[in-house]
């Protein structure tokens, strides 16, 4: 729709689409002595000192110019703000306005001056909780996608990396940045996400989990299938590997595609520390994978079909334990395990303050007070408290084990080790056929890619990963030369 | 089934993943049953006559790379002729694929279960192997990759506790009935080997680096070498009482003492290794989903997994408690066409293929003319 030549008529149209919004404020003033003019903007969203000093005050000047006011003329010769544009659509005013940008409206041009004048309230860049680290960067992003994007512009100082800017989401118009190294990822992909975004119809992206779902290429699978992180570091190493980045404005969480399982395994810190210490972590990790999702499963078809497996002193500690107690092993450990992700859910969304007399009343009081009562076994608890502490050697993936160790269970208490054999070729099975943008999602186990076992569980040191990673499809394979 | 193509390296990996572990059930008894202390040369000489099966199928490969078995036989035979081998093969993949599963539930009731649920460990198993099958020769391919580390970890385990146990004078005394024996073994037991004739399947779908099979013979005779390996460590364990081992392989551990204080942990590998008999009975539905859809001519392999799921599954139903009933007919009936199928049939692939390639080239000859 374009701008009334008319200011009065344009300032009417600005109101009537914004609903006549209280935050929306107006102020008319004469641009050189000689136009008329509204400055729009919205309370809150804007540097006020920076609009005074540097749009208001050179505006209204004290010199009438020789030659015809134009948006053009004034952004040239009067005012001296670096993010200026003119905009000759109202739809684009209301937008920038709605985004935080100032509007300045001239009467007779028909045209408007942007100005890039936000200045809202944002967290500041600190480590973000879900990733900490020893030793390497601890900046993380926050809420802000331009700040976002500058964190991560001061890790990769090149004209290559190109960032691409959506408008998602019909009412949130949420800003949303897809970002690439232009001589590395592949254009098959990068078309392919923007093709996604594009195609999303919805009325408000509030997070980037919301886009996430858009961007799934299994939409009902239980696994994770888009990788995501909140550590600028960590967002440029795989832009470096070819992956493309999907900020979204108002979340901390920057999105990254292709993704395969590994990655989970992989920590910022391990880059940052000896190869051999970072391959004892991942292959911690894998075990603490292994451990959360099939201890309770052993123990309980070790308990229930298959005695003759343990230890002859540990099978009497435990058929000790058990004895007394009113529920088969199968309910038990569900019983147990239930009661943790209760607690676990509780101790997310409860208050702080509250949080430490809930775990003294989860962990001490009720844990300890089952098994005085022997509503539950001893052992059984410590088998919960294992697999739960396990699964958070992979924290991105804890939501997935939780579902997978229900499920184990479950064919654990019913069939025994060969239950757990069905649900292990089962999810073999449905893994290996899942990829993400190209990237099959176990690569580079299966399919078994050699050269990028390099950075898989057991980690080379970096000097010998000369190439990049081939399970991510991508233009340029080098990413070392002459090391020795 | 998404048709995809599998590397050369991955059909190794196939081989050294099932081809031991489903030789080590039932196989062993078996062999000695007929052969004695012996058993070790009759599989030796079943190894060699795969390994030899395996050949031919690789040349008839680098005869006509291109070409899948349905080509290859429509071509050379005709197209009615190449349907009927087709639907025999089937049949004979169908049978294949149960073998695992028998022995498998076989292994765990004599030994993890006091009590197994009649159909507990056999609709899982069918459910799970067409599962597989559908997911195609691709998810097949890279299932092997994962487990070939987990199971030659087991095996390498396995080893490590059982060769201690192994006494020299229990291969003796050698041959003292002569090859008698181990003809009548040879006999009996052909329906359990014979894996490589899956690769007849994968024919057209193989990638290779200029059709090089060199990898797919190494891993041939890596997996062969493996399973005498095992059987000879067997037969050194138990000698002539091997014939009494049902299931020996959970028996030749160093501790396998049900309530030590060390606990089974050989259990451990062996748990392990019963991953792959999925794999080994979900590769030999691959072959009978394949030679179906080219005798049926369908392309949606969907519409042939699920009726054989069923029909396996009514299979199970009707035979009940008896799936034991299955090993004769494999010893006595079937074992006849297991010489054709496994052994004869490949013997004569490479001939087919060379002649496959000539029609074709005829045909292309005249259809530019």
């Amino acid at each position: 729709m374009k701008i009334p030549r008319n200011l009065v008529k344009a300032k009417e149209k600005i109101k009537e689409i914004t609903h006549y919004g209280a935050d929306i404020l107006s102020l008319d003033f004469l641009v050189l002595k000689s136009v008329k003019a509204t400055l729009f903007f919205i309370d809150g969203m804007v540097n006020k000192a920076d609009i005074n000093k540097f749009i208001i005050d050179p505006l209204i000047g004290n010199d009438t110019p020789d030659e015809k006011i134009t948006c053009k003329y004034l952004m040239e010769n009067v005012t001296s703000f670096a993010e200026v544009s003119i905009a000759d659509d109202m739809d684009k005013c209301v937008s920038a306005i709605l985004t935080g940008d100032a509007i300045v409206l001239l009467d007779g041009l028909g045209e408007a001056m942007q100005f890039g004048a936000k200045g809202y309230q944002t967290r500041s860049v600190a480590e973000p909780p879900t990733s900490t680290v020893i030793k390497g960067p601890r900046e993380g992003f926050n809420e802000d996608v331009k700040q976002n994007s500058i964190l991560l512009r001061r890790k990769l100082k090149t004209p290559d990396l190109i960032f691409k800017m959506l408008k998602v989401g019909k009412y949130s118009n949420t800003n949303v940045f897809v970002a690439y190294i232009s001589g590395i990822a592949d254009t098959d992909v990068v078309n392919k996400v923007l093709s996604r975004l594009q195609q999303i119809n919805i009325d408000g992206i509030l997070d980037s989990s919301y886009v996430s779902s858009f961007l799934d290429e299994r939409r009902y699978s239980i696994f994770k299938q888009i990788g995501s992180t909140e550590k600028p570091d960590v967002l440029a190493s795989r832009l470096l590997e070819g992956r493309v980045a999907i900020f979204v404005d108002g979340s901390p969480i920057v999105l990254t595609v292709p993704y395969m399982l590994l990655e989970d395994f992989q920590s910022a810190q391990d880059y940052y520390d000896r190869a051999d210490r970072a391959t004892l972590s991942r292959l911690l990790r894998f075990f603490g994978i292994l451990v959360s999702t099939l201890l309770p499963a052993l123990y309980v078809s070790a308990q229930v079909f298959h005695l003759q497996l343990m230890p002859l002193r540990f099978l009497t500690k435990i058929m000790g334990s058990v004895r007394e107690i009113p529920l088969s092993p199968a309910l038990e450990m569900f019983f147990v395990l239930i009661i943790f992700e209760v607690l676990k859910e509780s101790s997310v969304r409860m208050p702080k303050y509250v949080g430490m007399a809930l775990s003294v009343v989860g962990a001490l009081v009720l844990g300890d007070t089952a098994v005085r009562a022997g509503i539950v076994s001893t052992p059984a608890i410590m088998i919960m408290a294992l697999s739960g502490i396990a699964s958070y050697t992979v924290p991105d993936q804890e939501g997935t084990l939780s579902i997978l160790r229900f499920i184990f269970l479950a064919l654990a208490g019913a069939l025994g080790i060969f239950g757990i054999l069905v649900g292990v070729v089962f999810t073999m099975t449905y893994l290996v056929s899942l990829s993400s943008y190209g990237t099959p999602y176990l690569a580079p186990y299966a399919p078994l890619i050699r050269a990028d076992l390099k950075d898989g569980i057991v980690k080379k040191a970096l000097a010998d990963q000369n190439k990049r990673p081939r399970s991510i499809r991508h233009k340029n394979d080098i990413r070392l030369r002459n090391s020795k | 089934m998404k048709e995809k193509e599998i590397k050369t390296g991955q059909i190794a990996m196939l081989f050294i993943t099932i081809v031991p572990v489903t030789k080590l059930m039932i196989l062993p008894t078996l062999l000695a049953a007929d052969a004695g202390v012996s058993s070790w040369l009759a599989a030796a000489v079943f190894i060699a006559a795969d390994l030899l099966v395996l050949l031919s199928v690789m040349t008839a490969y680098k005869i006509a790379p291109e070409m899948d078995i349905y080509n290859i036989l429509s071509r050379s035979l005709g197209k009615a002729a190449a349907k009927v081998i087709l639907f025999v093969y089937a049949l004979y993949f169908i049978l294949r694929a149960v073998m695992p599963m028998i022995e498998q539930k076989q292994l765990f009731v004599s030994t993890l279960y006091e009590a197994m649920p009649r159909f507990a460990g056999t609709i899982p198993f069918i459910l799970i192997a067409c599962y597989v099958c559908y997911k195609g020769l691709n998810a097949l391919a890279r299932n092997v990759n994962l487990a070939v580390w987990f199971v030659g970890a087991a095996l390498l385990m396995l080893l490590l506790l059982a060769l201690p146990a192994v006494r020299f004078d229990n291969f003796m005394p050698f041959l003292a009935d002569g090859f008698l024996p181990i003809a009548k073994s040879l006999y009996r037991a052909p329906m359990w080997f014979g894996d490589y004739v899956i690769v007849m399947m994968f024919l057209g779908k193989i990638k290779a680096k200029n059709n090089r099979i060199r990898g797919v013979m190494a891993g041939g005779i890596v997996s062969g070498l493996i399973t005498l390996l095992f059987i000879a460590v067997i037969t050194g364990i138990f000698g002539i009482l091997t014939v009494r081992q049902l299931s020996a392989i959970t028996k030749i551990a160093k501790y396998n003492i049900t309530f030590s204080n060390i606990g089974r942990f050989d259990w451990i590998p062996i748990i392990i290794m019963m991953i792959p008999v999925f794999l080994a009975s979900a590769a030999m539905l691959y072959g009978a989903v394949t030679c179906l859809q080219h005798v049926l001519h369908l392309k949606n392999s969907i519409k042939i997994i699920v009726p054989l799921c069923a029909l396996l599954i009514a299979a199970i139903f009707f035979l009940k408690d008896d799936l034991l009933i299955v090993y004769d007919l494999f010893q006595h009936v079937f074992n006849y066409a297991g010489f054709a199928l496994q052994y004869l049939f490949p013997a004569i692939l490479p001939l087919l293929a060379k002649r496959a390639v000539k029609k074709q080239g005829e045909f292309e000859v005249r259809y530019a003319q």
